[in-house]
């Protein structure tokens, strides 16, 4: 086929511009299509009168996953990317007022177990000791100098990778957290309600509800420590970069162009037609959106057989997470970048049964909240002497007896008022403007189904095998990136996908 | 089938006696509606897995 281009890519979120910088790289064609008028999807900034609050990502972690993408495109992060890093992690405030400034440092962190609970300093001590295991395990993995692209995905890298002499130690830990929930393996280790639940909020970066997370996500808490960083310019730095880096290579970029269909002929995919009419003739079409949106809405069900629609319909998205940004039009002397808002164990367990399963939002103040201040670490995210806040929080996506468009603000306004009474006292009097994004605005906006920016769910029956592949089975020429590929959502990992992805379109190449 | 029934009467009985005994163990438990749910969903959810891996 004589195409204009080698590659189109739907989606210009971390997945789409990985897998489009990699490949053109390798020489291939490759032309970008994004929907909306900003690049980065999941993980850029919002521009809200000037504030600009993160849209999805909130931090960096894993910061030396990144590295390996830099390696693999022959660039220095330092020349692309400020990171600042966060210090101090989190400010944790607990039900009844308690609150806790959670430092970096390991030893001040053993300060505040000690002051919590003296008899838990020991389980620190060990949790930290087996947490540095595994670290060191990974670390010891990602300094492995990257092959070249087609042999990123071999087996032979993924042993080389799997097996290292720091993978001995690592691997009695591995095989006790592993099988285990979260909620089991912190419990393990620490034995005052208060400190399981600081070592054991995180499940909600995995969108999933703690009896449903794997045991190996209460490493989280020890990576705040390890450290989690915030590049300068917001999390859209990131993306930023990599577009630059897209296009030091020719690729074209090309915004507020929505693609109306995947064209199929013959089982194949061949091309796309735009949401203007515009057909654009391609080798190989890469989806960065969701599954979902790429098979149903994309590809079509009648270019699909029926047992796959309904499949790709019942994979179980994660839980969204619905946001709300606050301009507060002077500082609110938030003490860290991160202010955890936590509810006693049992109300934090009950909030998934009791209310996220069947529908219903609960009493403000009963749920936990996560607030972002990110002019704590960069000042130029907002007008000068005055502050930009995010809070994401849980909600399920079908409320049970209201509508999200009609209740979102009203909504928003309960939730502050829950922050002022909570956290930071006088919050309401500060507000200059309030804008409420529920789960059904996020799926409108990011395209995202059911407003779950972590993509398909991440246990496991919706992970490995049966996570959608990267080379799809029912359409040939057609590829996926993104949070719904493995290894599953989050900024590392998406863009893991992407360089897995690129690697195996690479080898397939000739083929095509 | 009535044929294929009686062909098979020992299998049959066996099957009939083992869901008998399933959902009377199910009844002993004495499970909430939610409880029953849940495990319904988790068998659907077993159920999809082998076309989970032909996407």
């Amino acid at each position: 086929m004589n195409s204009r281009y080698d590659a189109i890519i739907i989606g210009a979120g971390i997945g789409g511009l990985t897998s489009a910088s990699l490949l053109a790289k390798q020489g291939i064609k490759v032309l970008v299509l994004e929907a909306l008028g900003r690049i980065g999807g999941c993980c850029s900034n919002y521009d809200f009168g000037g504030f600009r609050p993160e849209v999805g990502a909130v931090f960096v972690i894993l910061k030396d996953l990144y590295n390996n993408y830099f390696e693999l495109i022959d660039r220095r992060i330092e020349d692309y990317i400020d990171f600042k890093v966060i210090d101090p992690v989190y400010d944790i405030v607990l039900e009844g007022g308690e609150r806790y400034l959670l430092p970096r440092n390991f030893d001040a962190m053993g300060e505040v177990v000690r002051q919590i609970n003296p008899a838990d300093v020991d389980g620190y001590r060990r949790y930290c000791r087996d947490m540095k295991k595994i670290m060191d395990q990974q670390r010891a993995a990602i300094s492995i100098p990257m092959p070249p692209l087609k042999d990123v995905f071999s087996i032979k890298t993924l042993l080389r990778r799997m097996f290292t002499k720091k993978s001995l130690p690592a691997m009695p830990i591995i095989a006790r957290m592993a099988p285990r929930n979260m909620d089991t393996v912190i419990r393990s280790y620490f034995k005052d309600d208060r400190l399981q639940l600081i070592f054991g909020w995180e499940n909600l970066y995995a969108a999933l509800p703690v009896h449903r997370c794997n045991g190996m996500f209460s490493m989280f808490t020890y990576l705040g420590h390890d450290g989690y960083y915030y590049p300068k310019g917001g999390m859209i730095a990131i993306p930023k970069a990599m577009a630059r880096i897209c296009e030091e290579f020719g690729v074209e970029i090309r915004l507020n162009a929505p693609v109306k269909r995947i064209i199929v002929k013959n089982g194949k995919a061949t091309g796309v037609e735009m949401n203007s009419g515009e057909i654009i003739e391609s080798k190989v079409v890469i989806s960065n959106a969701h599954s979902r949106v790429t098979y149903l809405n994309l590809v079509g069900a009648n270019n699909l057989p029926s047992w796959a629609v309904k499949t790709v319909r019942r994979q179980p998205c994660s839980i969204p997470a619905p946001t709300f940004y606050l301009n507060l039009k002077e500082k609110l002397g938030a003490q860290a970048h991160f202010t955890i808002l936590l509810n006693k164990r049992r109300k934090f367990d009950d909030l998934w049964w009791e209310f996220y399963d069947r529908g219903l939002l609960y009493r403000a103040d009963d749920g936990p909240q996560m607030v972002s201040v990110p002019t704590f670490d960069d000042e130029d995210l907002a007008p000068k002497g005055k502050d930009a806040l995010s809070a994401i929080y849980i909600a399920p996506y079908k409320l049970k007896y209201y509508n999200w468009d009609e209740i979102a603000t009203d909504w928003a306004w309960e939730l502050a008022q829950s922050l002022e009474r909570r956290a930071f006292p006088g919050l309401c009097s500060k507000i200059e403007a309030i804008e409420s994004i529920p789960p059904t605005r996020l799926e409108r906006t990011l395209n995202v189904p059911e407003g779950a920016f972590f993509g398909l769910e991440m246990n496991g029956t919706n992970m490995g095998p049966f996570r959608p592949n990267y080379r799809s089975k029912l359409v040939d020429n057609l590829y996926l990136t993104g949070q719904c590929t493995n290894p599953g959502g989050g900024v590392p990992l998406v863009m893991m996908s992407g360089i897995i992805m690129s690697s195996i379109l690479i080898n397939d190449w000739q083929k095509i | 089938m009535i044929n294929l029934i009686s062909a098979n009467m020992k299998k049959t009985l066996l099957l009939v006696f083992i869901t008998g005994m399933v959902i009377g163990f199910m009844k002993g438990l004495g499970l909430a509606e939610d409880q029953k749910r849940r495990i319904r969903k988790a068998l659907l959810e077993l159920n999809e897995l082998p076309r989970r891996v032909c996407i």
